[in-house]
Protein backbone atom coordinates (compact mmCIF):
# COMPACT_ATOMS: atom_id res chain seq x y z
CA UNK A 1 0.00 0.00 0.00
CA UNK A 2 2.45 2.19 1.14
CA UNK A 3 4.94 1.09 -2.01
CA UNK A 4 1.67 2.26 -4.57
CA UNK A 5 1.37 5.65 -2.62
CA UNK A 6 4.81 6.41 -3.13
CA UNK A 7 4.75 5.43 -6.67
CA UNK A 8 1.35 7.75 -7.01
CA UNK A 9 3.49 10.85 -5.49
CA UNK A 10 6.56 10.38 -7.87
CA UNK A 11 4.10 10.38 -10.48
CA UNK A 12 2.38 13.45 -9.33
CA UNK A 13 5.77 15.01 -9.18
CA UNK A 14 6.98 14.16 -11.97
CA UNK A 15 3.62 15.87 -13.92
CA UNK A 16 4.03 18.44 -11.92
CA UNK A 17 7.68 19.22 -12.50
CA UNK A 18 6.51 19.03 -16.46
CA UNK A 19 3.64 21.12 -16.36
CA UNK A 20 5.49 23.44 -14.64
CA UNK A 21 8.15 23.52 -16.93
CA UNK A 22 6.22 24.02 -19.91
CA UNK A 23 3.78 26.45 -18.71
CA UNK A 24 7.25 28.94 -17.61
CA UNK A 25 8.49 28.49 -21.12
CA UNK A 26 5.04 29.14 -22.38
CA UNK A 27 4.43 32.25 -20.01
CA UNK A 28 7.82 33.51 -20.77
CA UNK A 29 7.96 33.14 -24.52
CA UNK A 30 4.16 34.05 -25.52
CA UNK A 31 3.95 37.40 -27.13
CA UNK A 32 0.01 38.49 -27.37
CA UNK A 33 0.50 40.02 -30.65
CA UNK A 34 -1.25 37.04 -32.79
CA UNK A 35 -2.67 34.06 -32.20
CA UNK A 36 -2.47 31.18 -33.81
CA UNK A 37 -5.58 29.00 -33.86
CA UNK A 38 -5.74 25.30 -34.24
CA UNK A 39 -9.21 23.41 -35.56
CA UNK A 40 -10.03 22.59 -32.05
CA UNK A 41 -9.49 26.17 -31.35
CA UNK A 42 -11.44 27.63 -34.15
CA UNK A 43 -14.22 24.94 -33.53
CA UNK A 44 -14.77 25.99 -29.48
CA UNK A 45 -14.93 29.61 -30.12
CA UNK A 46 -17.26 29.36 -33.01
CA UNK A 47 -19.63 27.21 -30.76
CA UNK A 48 -19.24 29.25 -27.26
CA UNK A 49 -19.51 32.90 -29.48
CA UNK A 50 -23.25 32.36 -30.28
CA UNK A 51 -23.98 31.93 -27.29
CA UNK A 52 -21.90 34.87 -26.13
CA UNK A 53 -23.92 36.66 -28.75
CA UNK A 54 -27.21 35.52 -27.81
CA UNK A 55 -26.57 36.89 -24.16
CA UNK A 56 -25.55 39.98 -25.22
CA UNK A 57 -28.53 40.54 -28.12
CA UNK A 58 -31.42 39.51 -24.82
CA UNK A 59 -30.33 42.00 -22.75
CA UNK A 60 -33.21 44.63 -23.86
CA UNK A 61 -35.70 41.68 -23.93
CA UNK A 62 -34.92 40.65 -20.49
CA UNK A 63 -34.99 44.05 -18.99
CA UNK A 64 -37.68 45.54 -20.84
CA UNK A 65 -40.01 42.23 -19.44
CA UNK A 66 -38.49 42.67 -16.06
CA UNK A 67 -39.59 46.15 -16.22
CA UNK A 68 -42.98 45.81 -17.69
CA UNK A 69 -44.17 42.69 -15.31
CA UNK A 70 -42.97 44.67 -11.83
CA UNK A 71 -44.85 47.88 -13.09
CA UNK A 72 -48.15 45.55 -13.88
CA UNK A 73 -48.42 43.15 -11.45
CA UNK A 74 -50.27 45.57 -8.75
CA UNK A 75 -52.84 47.19 -11.29
CA UNK A 76 -56.31 46.32 -11.80
CA UNK A 77 -57.19 43.55 -14.81
CA UNK A 78 -58.17 46.73 -16.90
CA UNK A 79 -55.20 48.78 -16.49
CA UNK A 80 -52.96 45.73 -16.72
CA UNK A 81 -54.35 45.51 -20.06
CA UNK A 82 -53.96 49.37 -20.94
CA UNK A 83 -50.81 49.51 -19.42
CA UNK A 84 -49.86 46.11 -21.56
CA UNK A 85 -50.84 47.88 -24.77
CA UNK A 86 -49.16 51.55 -23.70
CA UNK A 87 -45.94 49.41 -22.94
CA UNK A 88 -46.39 47.22 -26.23
CA UNK A 89 -46.71 50.41 -28.34
CA UNK A 90 -43.81 52.21 -25.80
CA UNK A 91 -41.57 49.34 -26.87
CA UNK A 92 -42.50 49.36 -30.55
CA UNK A 93 -41.42 53.14 -30.48
CA UNK A 94 -38.45 52.38 -28.57
CA UNK A 95 -37.27 49.60 -30.99
CA UNK A 96 -38.22 52.21 -33.51
CA UNK A 97 -35.67 55.09 -32.04
CA UNK A 98 -33.60 52.46 -31.20
CA UNK A 99 -33.51 51.24 -35.06
CA UNK A 100 -33.68 55.50 -36.07
CA UNK A 101 -30.22 55.38 -33.23
CA UNK A 102 -28.61 52.51 -35.07
CA UNK A 103 -29.09 53.48 -38.17
CA UNK A 104 -27.84 56.81 -37.80
CA UNK A 105 -24.59 55.25 -35.74
CA UNK A 106 -24.24 52.68 -38.96
CA UNK A 107 -24.49 55.31 -41.38
CA UNK A 108 -22.03 57.76 -39.94
CA UNK A 109 -19.40 54.63 -39.12
CA UNK A 110 -19.72 53.68 -42.97
CA UNK A 111 -19.51 57.62 -43.92
CA UNK A 112 -16.63 57.90 -41.91
CA UNK A 113 -13.04 58.39 -43.63
CA UNK A 114 -14.32 58.33 -46.70
CA UNK A 115 -10.99 58.97 -47.68
CA UNK A 116 -9.30 56.17 -46.63
CA UNK A 117 -9.15 53.66 -49.88
CA UNK A 118 -10.12 50.23 -48.10
CA UNK A 119 -13.08 48.12 -48.11
CA UNK A 120 -15.18 48.31 -44.93
CA UNK A 121 -17.06 45.68 -42.54
CA UNK A 122 -19.29 46.67 -39.95
CA UNK A 123 -19.45 44.58 -37.05
CA UNK A 124 -21.31 44.18 -33.59
CA UNK A 125 -19.28 43.96 -30.28
CA UNK A 126 -21.08 40.65 -29.06
CA UNK A 127 -18.56 39.84 -25.98
CA UNK A 128 -15.42 41.28 -24.33
CA UNK A 129 -12.12 39.85 -22.54
CA UNK A 130 -12.84 37.49 -19.38
CA UNK A 131 -10.29 38.78 -17.70
CA UNK A 132 -10.63 42.55 -17.11
CA UNK A 133 -6.27 42.23 -17.22
CA UNK A 134 -6.49 42.34 -20.91
CA UNK A 135 -8.72 44.70 -23.23
CA UNK A 136 -9.89 42.75 -26.06
CA UNK A 137 -13.62 42.51 -27.60
CA UNK A 138 -15.03 40.43 -29.47
CA UNK A 139 -16.71 40.95 -32.89
CA UNK A 140 -19.54 39.38 -34.90
CA UNK A 141 -17.63 39.10 -38.39
CA UNK A 142 -14.83 36.68 -39.41
CA UNK A 143 -12.75 35.48 -42.53
CA UNK A 144 -16.26 34.67 -44.04
CA UNK A 145 -16.88 38.24 -44.05
CA UNK A 146 -12.81 39.04 -45.65
CA UNK A 147 -11.41 40.06 -41.94
CA UNK A 148 -7.70 39.13 -42.09
CA UNK A 149 -5.52 39.17 -39.42
CA UNK A 150 -4.44 42.38 -38.69
CA UNK A 151 -7.57 44.16 -40.13
CA UNK A 152 -7.86 47.82 -38.64
CA UNK A 153 -10.99 48.13 -36.42
CA UNK A 154 -12.28 51.54 -35.78
CA UNK A 155 -15.25 53.83 -34.73
CA UNK A 156 -16.21 57.02 -36.29
CA UNK A 157 -14.43 58.36 -32.92
CA UNK A 158 -11.07 56.93 -33.98
CA UNK A 159 -9.08 53.79 -33.49
CA UNK A 160 -10.46 51.06 -31.55
CA UNK A 161 -7.55 48.47 -32.27
CA UNK A 162 -6.73 45.35 -34.51
CA UNK A 163 -7.66 41.92 -35.45
CA UNK A 164 -5.28 38.99 -33.55
CA UNK A 165 -7.62 36.31 -33.51
CA UNK A 166 -9.92 35.07 -36.54
CA UNK A 167 -12.45 32.37 -36.70
CA UNK A 168 -14.91 32.29 -40.05
CA UNK A 169 -17.37 34.09 -37.88
CA UNK A 170 -15.71 35.81 -35.49
CA UNK A 171 -13.18 37.88 -34.62
CA UNK A 172 -11.09 38.83 -31.16
CA UNK A 173 -10.03 42.72 -31.51
CA UNK A 174 -6.75 43.66 -29.12
CA UNK A 175 -7.81 47.14 -28.19
CA UNK A 176 -5.45 50.28 -27.99
CA UNK A 177 -6.21 50.02 -24.27
CA UNK A 178 -4.17 46.80 -24.35
CA UNK A 179 -0.61 47.27 -23.61
CA UNK A 180 0.53 44.58 -25.71
CA UNK A 181 -1.20 47.17 -28.27
CA UNK A 182 1.74 49.17 -29.87
CA UNK A 183 0.68 52.07 -31.95
CA UNK A 184 2.83 54.64 -34.16
CA UNK A 185 1.65 57.90 -34.00
CA UNK A 186 2.29 61.30 -34.71
CA UNK A 187 1.64 64.80 -32.86
CA UNK A 188 -0.79 66.26 -35.66
CA UNK A 189 0.49 69.68 -34.74
CA UNK A 190 3.99 69.11 -34.71
CA UNK A 191 4.48 65.43 -36.38
CA UNK A 192 6.70 64.22 -33.84
CA UNK A 193 6.35 60.70 -33.70
CA UNK A 194 5.77 58.14 -31.15
CA UNK A 195 4.40 54.47 -29.62
CA UNK A 196 1.27 54.81 -28.37
CA UNK A 197 0.56 51.62 -25.74
CA UNK A 198 -2.23 50.81 -23.89
CA UNK A 199 -2.12 51.47 -20.14
CA UNK A 200 -5.37 51.20 -18.54
CA UNK A 201 -9.21 50.83 -18.82
CA UNK A 202 -9.57 54.65 -20.16
CA UNK A 203 -6.41 55.93 -21.07
CA UNK A 204 -3.08 55.15 -23.05
CA UNK A 205 0.91 56.32 -22.62
CA UNK A 206 2.78 57.64 -25.95
CA UNK A 207 6.79 56.60 -25.65
CA UNK A 208 10.06 57.93 -27.45
CA UNK A 209 8.69 61.56 -27.97
CA UNK A 210 11.84 63.89 -27.55
CA UNK A 211 11.56 66.30 -24.33
CA UNK A 212 12.00 69.21 -26.44
CA UNK A 213 9.35 68.56 -28.19
CA UNK A 214 6.86 71.03 -27.70
CA UNK A 215 3.83 69.16 -27.06
CA UNK A 216 0.47 70.57 -25.22
CA UNK A 217 -2.24 69.16 -23.51
CA UNK A 218 -4.88 68.43 -25.84
CA UNK A 219 -3.07 67.88 -29.17
CA UNK A 220 -4.42 65.23 -31.24
CA UNK A 221 -2.84 62.24 -32.15
CA UNK A 222 -3.21 60.02 -35.27
CA UNK A 223 -1.70 57.03 -36.96
CA UNK A 224 1.32 57.70 -38.86
CA UNK A 225 0.86 54.37 -41.15
CA UNK A 226 4.46 53.08 -40.35
CA UNK A 227 4.26 49.06 -39.23
CA UNK A 228 2.18 47.88 -41.96
CA UNK A 229 -1.17 47.63 -39.39
CA UNK A 230 -3.00 51.04 -38.89
CA UNK A 231 -3.31 52.77 -42.07
CA UNK A 232 -2.09 56.45 -42.10
CA UNK A 233 -4.14 59.43 -40.14
CA UNK A 234 -6.69 57.87 -38.51
CA UNK A 235 -7.59 59.35 -35.11
CA UNK A 236 -6.06 57.74 -31.57
CA UNK A 237 -6.75 60.42 -29.22
CA UNK A 238 -5.74 63.81 -27.32
CA UNK A 239 -2.94 64.31 -24.50
CA UNK A 240 -4.37 64.34 -21.39
CA UNK A 241 -1.36 64.62 -19.29
CA UNK A 242 2.17 65.57 -19.45
CA UNK A 243 5.58 64.98 -17.51
CA UNK A 244 8.25 66.63 -19.02
CA UNK A 245 11.67 67.08 -16.34
CA UNK A 246 14.84 69.13 -16.90
CA UNK A 247 16.77 66.17 -18.18
CA UNK A 248 16.03 63.02 -20.01
CA UNK A 249 16.01 62.12 -23.32
CA UNK A 250 12.12 61.61 -23.45
CA UNK A 251 8.57 63.35 -21.69
CA UNK A 252 5.98 61.15 -20.00
CA UNK A 253 2.86 61.95 -22.50
CA UNK A 254 -0.54 60.12 -21.07
CA UNK A 255 -3.17 59.88 -23.76
CA UNK A 256 -6.94 60.10 -23.69
CA UNK A 257 -8.39 57.79 -26.57
CA UNK A 258 -11.07 59.34 -28.76
CA UNK A 259 -13.03 55.73 -28.58
CA UNK A 260 -15.36 55.79 -25.79
CA UNK A 261 -14.91 51.80 -24.73
CA UNK A 262 -17.23 51.70 -22.24
CA UNK A 263 -20.00 52.52 -24.75
CA UNK A 264 -18.95 50.42 -28.08
CA UNK A 265 -21.60 48.58 -29.90
CA UNK A 266 -20.50 48.27 -33.24
CA UNK A 267 -17.35 49.01 -35.15
CA UNK A 268 -15.67 49.24 -38.86
CA UNK A 269 -12.99 46.66 -39.69
CA UNK A 270 -10.90 48.42 -42.71
CA UNK A 271 -9.94 45.41 -45.12
CA UNK A 272 -7.26 46.53 -47.68
CA UNK A 273 -8.37 46.39 -51.47
CA UNK A 274 -5.24 44.96 -52.44
CA UNK A 275 -3.30 42.60 -49.75
CA UNK A 276 -0.81 41.60 -52.61
CA UNK A 277 0.99 44.55 -51.96
CA UNK A 278 1.16 44.03 -47.96
CA UNK A 279 2.15 40.28 -48.67
CA UNK A 280 4.85 41.39 -50.84
CA UNK A 281 6.07 43.39 -47.75
CA UNK A 282 5.83 41.20 -44.96
CA UNK A 283 7.67 38.71 -47.50
CA UNK A 284 10.49 40.55 -48.02
CA UNK A 285 10.62 41.89 -44.43
CA UNK A 286 10.57 38.38 -43.59
CA UNK A 287 13.39 37.33 -45.85
CA UNK A 288 15.56 40.31 -44.46
CA UNK A 289 15.05 38.02 -41.13
CA UNK B 1 -10.61 13.23 -1.32
CA UNK B 2 -8.99 10.51 -3.51
CA UNK B 3 -9.95 10.61 -7.37
CA UNK B 4 -10.16 7.28 -9.21
CA UNK B 5 -8.67 7.79 -12.85
CA UNK B 6 -11.96 6.00 -14.21
CA UNK B 7 -13.65 8.85 -12.55
CA UNK B 8 -11.34 11.62 -13.77
CA UNK B 9 -12.48 12.05 -17.56
CA UNK B 10 -16.18 12.20 -16.96
CA UNK B 11 -15.55 14.79 -13.49
CA UNK B 12 -13.29 17.38 -15.86
CA UNK B 13 -15.91 17.34 -18.25
CA UNK B 14 -18.69 18.13 -16.36
CA UNK B 15 -16.19 20.85 -14.45
CA UNK B 16 -15.38 22.20 -17.92
CA UNK B 17 -18.75 22.75 -18.91
CA UNK B 18 -19.38 24.46 -15.36
CA UNK B 19 -16.04 26.68 -16.49
CA UNK B 20 -17.45 27.45 -19.58
CA UNK B 21 -20.74 28.39 -18.61
CA UNK B 22 -19.05 30.85 -15.98
CA UNK B 23 -17.29 32.43 -18.04
CA UNK B 24 -19.74 33.15 -20.47
CA UNK B 25 -21.25 34.70 -17.71
CA UNK B 26 -18.12 36.63 -16.80
CA UNK B 27 -17.42 37.83 -20.24
CA UNK B 28 -20.94 38.51 -21.76
CA UNK B 29 -23.86 38.77 -18.93
CA UNK B 30 -21.42 41.15 -16.57
CA UNK B 31 -20.64 43.41 -18.93
CA UNK B 32 -23.87 43.78 -20.41
CA UNK B 33 -25.88 44.67 -16.89
CA UNK B 34 -22.61 47.76 -16.09
CA UNK B 35 -20.28 45.62 -15.08
CA UNK B 36 -17.35 46.63 -17.19
CA UNK B 37 -14.63 47.10 -15.40
CA UNK B 38 -14.64 43.84 -13.01
CA UNK B 39 -14.67 40.30 -14.31
CA UNK B 40 -14.61 38.23 -11.56
CA UNK B 41 -12.02 35.13 -12.51
CA UNK B 42 -14.13 31.80 -12.16
CA UNK B 43 -10.99 29.61 -13.36
CA UNK B 44 -9.09 30.50 -10.27
CA UNK B 45 -12.13 29.56 -7.91
CA UNK B 46 -12.14 26.37 -9.90
CA UNK B 47 -8.61 25.73 -9.96
CA UNK B 48 -8.24 26.13 -6.22
CA UNK B 49 -11.27 23.97 -5.45
CA UNK B 50 -8.68 20.73 -7.65
CA UNK B 51 -5.91 22.04 -5.32
CA UNK B 52 -8.36 21.87 -2.08
CA UNK B 53 -9.93 18.94 -2.53
CA UNK B 54 -8.53 16.54 -5.32
CA UNK B 55 -5.87 14.27 -4.53
CA UNK B 56 -4.94 12.20 -7.34
CA UNK B 57 -1.59 12.64 -9.39
CA UNK B 58 -2.96 14.09 -12.73
CA UNK B 59 -4.09 17.46 -10.68
CA UNK B 60 -1.39 19.34 -12.96
CA UNK B 61 -3.40 17.97 -16.06
CA UNK B 62 -6.83 18.82 -14.91
CA UNK B 63 -5.42 22.45 -14.52
CA UNK B 64 -3.42 22.65 -17.45
CA UNK B 65 -7.53 21.89 -18.95
CA UNK B 66 -9.24 24.03 -16.99
CA UNK B 67 -6.95 26.97 -18.01
CA UNK B 68 -6.74 26.09 -21.54
CA UNK B 69 -10.47 26.24 -21.80
CA UNK B 70 -10.61 29.59 -20.05
CA UNK B 71 -7.64 31.11 -22.71
CA UNK B 72 -10.49 30.81 -25.11
CA UNK B 73 -12.07 33.73 -23.06
CA UNK B 74 -8.83 35.48 -22.55
CA UNK B 75 -5.70 36.87 -24.49
CA UNK B 76 -4.23 35.84 -20.98
CA UNK B 77 -3.53 32.41 -22.58
CA UNK B 78 -3.41 29.15 -20.28
CA UNK B 79 0.72 29.22 -19.64
CA UNK B 80 0.45 32.04 -16.55
CA UNK B 81 -2.63 30.33 -14.58
CA UNK B 82 -1.39 26.75 -15.22
CA UNK B 83 2.18 27.65 -13.59
CA UNK B 84 0.49 29.90 -10.30
CA UNK B 85 -2.24 26.77 -10.15
CA UNK B 86 0.26 24.26 -10.05
CA UNK B 87 1.94 26.14 -7.56
CA UNK B 88 -1.15 26.79 -5.03
CA UNK B 89 -1.60 22.90 -5.40
CA UNK B 90 1.59 22.48 -4.34
CA UNK B 91 1.27 25.04 -1.16
CA UNK B 92 -1.90 23.25 -0.28
CA UNK B 93 -0.71 19.72 -0.19
CA UNK B 94 1.69 20.59 2.32
CA UNK B 95 -1.46 22.40 4.19
CA UNK B 96 -3.93 20.55 3.66
CA UNK B 97 -4.66 18.66 7.05
CA UNK B 98 -4.85 22.11 8.63
CA UNK B 99 -7.59 23.17 6.34
CA UNK B 100 -10.91 22.24 7.26
CA UNK B 101 -14.08 24.15 5.70
CA UNK B 102 -15.66 23.66 8.65
CA UNK B 103 -18.12 26.77 7.77
CA UNK B 104 -18.69 28.78 4.65
CA UNK B 105 -16.85 31.57 6.59
CA UNK B 106 -14.15 29.02 6.88
CA UNK B 107 -14.38 28.69 3.16
CA UNK B 108 -14.49 31.81 1.97
CA UNK B 109 -11.31 33.54 4.69
CA UNK B 110 -8.95 30.30 3.01
CA UNK B 111 -10.09 31.04 -0.62
CA UNK B 112 -9.79 35.13 -0.49
CA UNK B 113 -6.23 34.10 1.49
CA UNK B 114 -4.95 31.97 -1.45
CA UNK B 115 -6.39 34.49 -4.21
CA UNK B 116 -3.59 36.69 -2.71
CA UNK B 117 -0.84 34.03 -3.08
CA UNK B 118 -2.04 33.44 -6.65
CA UNK B 119 -2.19 37.27 -7.20
CA UNK B 120 1.40 37.39 -5.86
CA UNK B 121 2.95 34.76 -8.00
CA UNK B 122 0.96 35.96 -11.06
CA UNK B 123 2.06 39.62 -10.52
CA UNK B 124 5.67 38.40 -10.33
CA UNK B 125 5.44 36.47 -13.46
CA UNK B 126 4.26 39.47 -14.91
CA UNK B 127 6.78 41.73 -13.68
CA UNK B 128 9.35 39.75 -14.72
CA UNK B 129 8.38 39.89 -18.31
CA UNK B 130 6.95 43.50 -18.53
CA UNK B 131 9.39 44.76 -15.96
CA UNK B 132 6.39 47.30 -15.07
CA UNK B 133 5.61 47.59 -11.46
CA UNK B 134 2.90 50.47 -12.09
CA UNK B 135 0.83 47.83 -13.76
CA UNK B 136 0.67 45.40 -11.00
CA UNK B 137 -0.21 48.03 -8.51
CA UNK B 138 -3.20 48.75 -10.78
CA UNK B 139 -3.99 45.65 -10.74
CA UNK B 140 -4.29 45.28 -7.32
CA UNK B 141 -7.32 47.82 -7.15
CA UNK B 142 -8.65 45.57 -9.10
CA UNK B 143 -8.16 42.23 -7.61
CA UNK B 144 -9.59 42.97 -4.75
CA UNK B 145 -13.29 43.92 -5.30
CA UNK B 146 -12.73 40.84 -7.90
CA UNK B 147 -11.25 38.30 -5.01
CA UNK B 148 -13.96 39.09 -2.58
CA UNK B 149 -16.86 38.38 -5.31
CA UNK B 150 -15.29 35.07 -6.00
CA UNK B 151 -14.81 34.23 -2.27
CA UNK B 152 -17.91 35.12 -1.51
CA UNK B 153 -19.63 32.76 -4.01
CA UNK B 154 -16.82 30.15 -3.15
CA UNK B 155 -19.13 27.66 -0.58
CA UNK B 156 -22.16 27.94 -3.52
CA UNK B 157 -19.71 27.04 -6.28
CA UNK B 158 -17.52 24.28 -4.28
CA UNK B 159 -20.72 22.44 -3.45
CA UNK B 160 -21.81 22.23 -6.93
CA UNK B 161 -17.66 20.94 -7.51
CA UNK B 162 -18.16 18.48 -4.84
CA UNK B 163 -21.08 16.99 -6.06
CA UNK B 164 -19.57 16.93 -9.80
CA UNK B 165 -16.47 14.87 -8.18
CA UNK B 166 -18.62 12.77 -5.97
CA UNK B 167 -18.21 13.86 -2.54
CA UNK B 168 -21.20 13.61 -1.14
CA UNK B 169 -19.58 11.98 1.73
CA UNK B 170 -17.31 14.29 2.87
CA UNK B 171 -17.76 17.32 4.91
CA UNK B 172 -20.13 19.59 3.16
CA UNK B 173 -18.60 23.48 2.69
CA UNK B 174 -21.55 25.33 4.22
CA UNK B 175 -21.02 24.04 7.55
CA UNK B 176 -22.98 20.86 7.76
CA UNK B 177 -21.63 17.11 8.44
CA UNK B 178 -23.37 14.92 6.69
Amino acid sequence: MGLVEHEGNRLKHFINIVFLAVSLYSASTTEYRLAEISFFDRFLINALAPIQKGLSSTKDYISSGIEHYLLNVTASRENIKLKRDYSELESELFKIREIEKENRRLKALLEFNSEIPLKKVLAEVVAWDASSEFKVIRINKGSKSGLRLQSTVITTQGLVGYVYRLTDNFADVLTILDRNNKVDAVLERIRAHGIVEGYSQDKCIMKYVGRKDPVVLEDILITSGLGNVYPKGIKIGTVSRIERESFGITQYIEVKPSVDFSRLEEVVVLLSLDDKTLDQEWNVLNKTK
Amino acid sequence: MKVRSEQLPQSLFFTILLLLALEIVASTFFPIIGLVRFRPAFNILIVLYVGFKLETPFVALVIFAIQYFHSFFSVEGWAAGTFAGIIICMIISYLREMIHFSTALVTIVVVEIFQIIWFIIASLLLYLKTDNITYVYEKFFRFIPESIIIALVAPYCFTILDRIWHSRNERKLLGDVS
